[in-house]
């Protein structure tokens, strides 16, 4: 089995740009899209909804949400626990065979599914393509990993036959962010389930009609509805109570660090009735920087710049926030980078021309809001103009102070900070001079800087001479460590690890003083 | 009619008088110089590769470093150079504090080898005279524009460019009409392969007032190719532009096919059909194509088929396609061929001579086979020079795609320089299939 990356559209194609088109024009008939609470095989619309609005035309509700309670949860863990010996017996060939065709099933609603996140997220048309294929490449992958990774390893001498094997770990929990709910939500739950466990699945309540679209394709593709249930709610009840149910093996949580590391505590207390020690894999915030070294290739790095902070208004945890240029080329990359920021358009994505779009909602719209008017006097270039309707926060670039709260909290938005370094182990050091350590960048032509940079930088995921977001599956496996996470590699060789437990079996054959061979 | 055998016969005596040695002893030392250039790339390649990523970072460092770069690049590397004599060199160097010294001799020859690559500094420094020695088309050098600003800083030196060029007299020899290339990607920045058609917008509007001001003085325009990802973008703009009213009648309006593209039979024919509606003549500029690692690149990275041909031979083979098809489009389509290619050259030559057609242009890059530009002129050929104008130390990532056109070992010219017969190069691409070269 290879693993191909699945292909990404060529929209210089008039037919993929009209495709596009109409299934993004088609959707808002069916606005409010309605997403129930699933348990196995029943689903249900609770009287207790959230309402996701539009992020461009804020009057536009695109979803209402049910949200699930603890006892929904309650009764999930009954029906897994009666279908869980079934799926546990199904072989791993034929698992991966079912993501396979998720996959297929994905690919085949691929319009639409981008569509529908496109109308929850605001997101840029050709960053949603790039998403979606990530989303696919997840199920083959781990579909491969699978079949590679976890199959019984045999030890066997002349009086003992020793036997390694994966065993799924039971319910995992996947509380997935609103940021990408194609690719993540559909690699944390892919992960889990190729490897045999039990998925309760709660997707951000922004994006879950995105995550619903997609749960829909598990299921279509043979993937049972008692294995895989669909809890969206908010965080503080239902994933809550996901987090702190006693029969919850694995919590696979991505999100802020002050919630990852709540969970992480919660979790570690063991209740009465719990006969389980939780295993939380968090992937949280970056605050990640880019070096620009004296003999940086400018255009390469204005670019780099450009894409990796304002892309997707720089609401990715790998987005670039702290940027360290070297004196030598300081000024010249200042001026080059305020008049690139003001080529960017700005406006709704179904526009797309328009490089950036609103943020998720009202909440981040004023906090980012409130960022940048404290910080105000040291901005020093900023996008306009900006539409006046919708949650759109220009794309901004600050001097801040080297005390400034700017070089350590993670902001989530087109926020970007710049200082001058005098040498380029200065920016290394500046660079580890963080709490996180998820992505980081270095744009040099200079070899011995690079292998520096190599050997010194603290980031899960370095970019040398590119931008730093868009790690692709198998590629670029993606997570950090330090406070940016647990260390889990989604999209990397050891994920599906994560979701199993060895169990060793040794059997002494050897009876009276002979063997097996012996007697042959 | 004439038999495969015998074309290729024709075509093989043409290319030997193209090839023929003669000229001044200046110019034969001129070639002599080059060919052992190339074959020193071919001989070392590593050391070759090191050279051009130091020339690549060369404009981003300080004069006074650019020793210890050189340093890093060619004597640290693994390089064809003995160790001993690296070290040797550096200590010396270093004994003598010779390094700024060396710093500032490599600049030197680094610069004295970009300035035969590109025309001048600044449209303010074009001589009057040598825009009357060889017809050119004028190229403003620079990569990407990625700011309004930058892009309209680059559309300046477009009006500035022309502003200094004469006026073209109106009954002049097509072929030496002054012409004017235009990147695209250079004077608007807004250019998206998702939003083609806003992007034509913003294209249209920032080429109108240059196409204005090139009519008034009787300059041709031709729109230069890049990057797959634009072709429809730039293809589409000069086919809207070319129909408005005030352009919808200037004959000297042209445009790029590049053959290593599968699309370029395809994208001809509707260019023929374009330009029949049209009623006007449009140039077509048949060139093999610049981009081709970025393509592929590009392509893997997306999990593309590469729109790019593989081999150079197969590009090679719809490079004589879309050349006759280009000459049996006369007169809607006026061709003009951008080759160095000993065989192309001459496969053009003969086929003109067999259908009669005279109204064609060669086009050859300012400061590359100047043997052959002197010999096509003896024969009675005008040939014009595609040439850079811009700053030499920005100009170098057009350097460094000239020095690896000049030295890939696929290369025709790097070919001839190893002394290879010139039977064996004027091959027919077709030919070569059969015998599995």
């Amino acid at each position: 089995m290879e693993f191909k990356n699945e292909t990404i559209r060529d929209f210089s194609l008039e037919k993929e740009r009209s495709a596009m088109h109409s299934a993004l024009d088609s959707l808002p008939k069916s606005f409010p899209f309605e997403i129930p609470i699933s348990i196995g095989t029943k689903e249900k619309i609770s009287p207790n909804s959230f309402f996701h609005k539009n992020p461009w035309s804020p009057d536009l509700v695109v979803t209402k949400v049910s949200l699930a309670k603890p006892n929904d949860l309650e009764e999930v863990v009954k029906v897994s626990k009666k279908s869980w010996f079934e799926w546990k017996q199904v072989s791993q060939e034929e698992r991966s065979n079912l993501l396979i065709r998720v996959a297929d099933n994905l690919v085949s609603k691929k319009d639409f599914i981008i569509s529908v996140c496109i109308w929850e997220t605001g997101k840029q048309v050709t960053e949603a393509e790039v998403e979606f294929a990530e989303a696919v490449d997840f199920c083959r992958y781990y579909a491969m990993i699978a079949k590679e990774k976890l199959s019984p390893q045999k030890t066997i001498l002349l009086g003992e036959d020793n036997f390694y094997s994966y065993h799924p770990k039971g319910i995992v929990g996947c509380i997935s962010p609103w940021n990408f709910p194609m690719a993540i939500f559909t690699g944390m739950c892919a992960g889990p389930l190729v490897s045999g466990n039990i998925v309760v699945a709660k997707p951000a309540e922004e994006t879950s009609a995105t995550a619903y679209e997609i749960t829909k394709c598990f299921w279509e593709a043979g993937i049972p509805r008692e294995i895989f249930h669909f809890l969206p709610g908010l965080g503080s009840e239902i994933g809550e109570a996901i987090v702190t149910h006693p029969e919850v093996s694995v919590i696979n949580f991505t999100g802020s660090r002050d919630v990852g590391l709540s969970i992480l505590r919660k979790a570690s207390i063991v209740s009465p009735n719990q006969s389980i020690i939780k295993k939380v894999i968090c992937e949280l915030g970056g605050k990640n920087a880019m070096i620009v070294d004296a003999d940086a290739d400018l255009d390469v790095a204005i670019q780099a710049i450009l894409s990796s902070a304002f892309g997707f208004q720089g609401q990715k945890c790998s987005a670039l926030s702290r940027l360290y240029v070297h004196s030598e080329c300081y000024l010249k990359l200042k001026d080059r980078l305020i008049a690139a920021m003001d080529g960017l358009l700005i406006g709704s994505p179904l526009d797309f021309s328009n490089r950036i779009g609103p943020v998720i909602n009202e909440e981040s719209y004023l906090r980012l809001q409130k960022i940048q008017k404290e910080n105000a006097n040291f901005l020093v270039g900023k996008t306009c103009p900006v539409p006046d309707l919708g949650f759109y926060i220009s794309p901004s670039l600050y001097e801040p102070p080297n005390n400034s709260d700017m070089w350590n909290s993670e902001m989530f938005g087109p926020i970007l900070s710049m200082r001058k370094i005098s040498s380029f182990s200065e920016g290394i050091q500046l660079t580890n001079q963080s709490d996180y350590a998820l992505t980081c960048g270095v744009i040099s032509r200079n070899p011995k800087h690079v292998l520096e940079a190599k050997s010194n930088i603290d980031a899960g995921n370095l970019y040398i001479n590119r931008g730093i977001t868009g790690a692709v599956v198998n590629r670029q496996p993606f997570g950090g460590g330090k406070l940016s996470g647990t260390g889990a590699k989604a999209g990397g060789p050891d994920y599906l690890y994560l979701f199993v437990e060895g169990k060793t079996y040794t059997e002494n054959t050897m009876r009276q003083g002979f063997s097996r061979e012996t007697l042959t | 009619m004439f038999t495969k055998q015998l074309q290729d016969e024709e075509i093989l005596k043409i290319a030997k008088t193209i090839d023929s040695t003669n000229g001044s002893l200046y110019k034969r030392f001129l070639f002599f110089i080059s060919s052992i250039t190339f074959r020193f790339g071919f001989r070392y390649p590593k050391l070759k590769l090191q050279i051009f990523k130091f020339i690549d970072v060369l404009p981003s460092i300080e004069t006074n470093k650019i020793y210890e770069y050189f340093k890093i690049y060619i004597f640290d590397e693994d390089t064809e150079i003995p160790h001993f004599l690296k070290t040797l060199f550096h200590r010396l160097i270093r004994l003598l504090f010779l390094s700024t010294l060396a710093s500032y001799i490599i600049l030197l020859f680094v610069k004295f080898f970009a300035k035969s690559f590109i025309l001048t500094d600044s449209p303010n420094h074009l001589k009057k005279e040598d825009t009357f020695k060889r017809p050119r088309t004028y190229d403003i050098l620079g990569e990407i524009a990625l700011s309004p600003l930058e892009a309209k800083k680059y559309q300046k030196q477009y009006f500035q460019l022309i502003e200094e060029l004469s006026e073209v007299e109106t009954n002049i020899n097509p072929k030496l009409r002054t012409n004017i290339s235009i990147k695209c990607s250079g004077i608007e920045t807004k250019l998206y392969p998702e939003a083609e058609e806003k992007s034509i917008q913003y294209l249209k509007e920032a080429l109108r007032p240059i196409l204005r001001l090139a009519m008034e003085k009787g300059i041709g325009i031709n729109l230069d190719m890049e990057q797959y990802d634009l072709k429809s973008i730039i293809s589409e703009t000069a086919k809207e532009l070319f129909r408005e009213d005030e352009f919808k009648s200037y004959p000297h309006f042209g445009i790029v096919i590049q053959s290593y593209l599968k699309t370029s039979n395809d994208d001809l024919k509707i260019w023929k059909e374009y330009a029949k509606k049209r009623g006007v003549p449009i140039t077509i500029r048949l060139v093999k194509g610049a981009y081709l690692e970025y393509e592929r690149i590009k392509s893997e990275e997306r999990g593309w088929i590469t729109p790019v041909f593989d081999s150079k031979q197969e590009t090679d083979i719809q490079f004589e396609e879309n050349t006759l098809y280009l000459l049996d489009s006369y007169p809607y389509l006026r061709a003009a061929f951008g080759t160095h290619n000993l065989r192309s050259l001459a496969f053009v030559l003969f086929h003109t001579k067999r259908k009669s057609i005279s109204d064609f242009e060669l086009q050859m890059l300012y400061g590359m086979a100047e043997k052959y530009k002197c010999n096509l002129e003896s024969m009675g050929q005008i040939v014009r020079e595609y040439s850079p104008v811009g700053l030499l130390l920005p100009g170098m990532a057009y350097l460094i795609r000239r020095l690896l056109e000049n030295t890939s070992n696929q290369g025709f010219l790097y070919q001839m320089s190893l002394g290879k017969s010139i039977h064996s190069m004027v091959k027919n691409p077709n030919e070569e299939n059969l015998n599995g070269i």
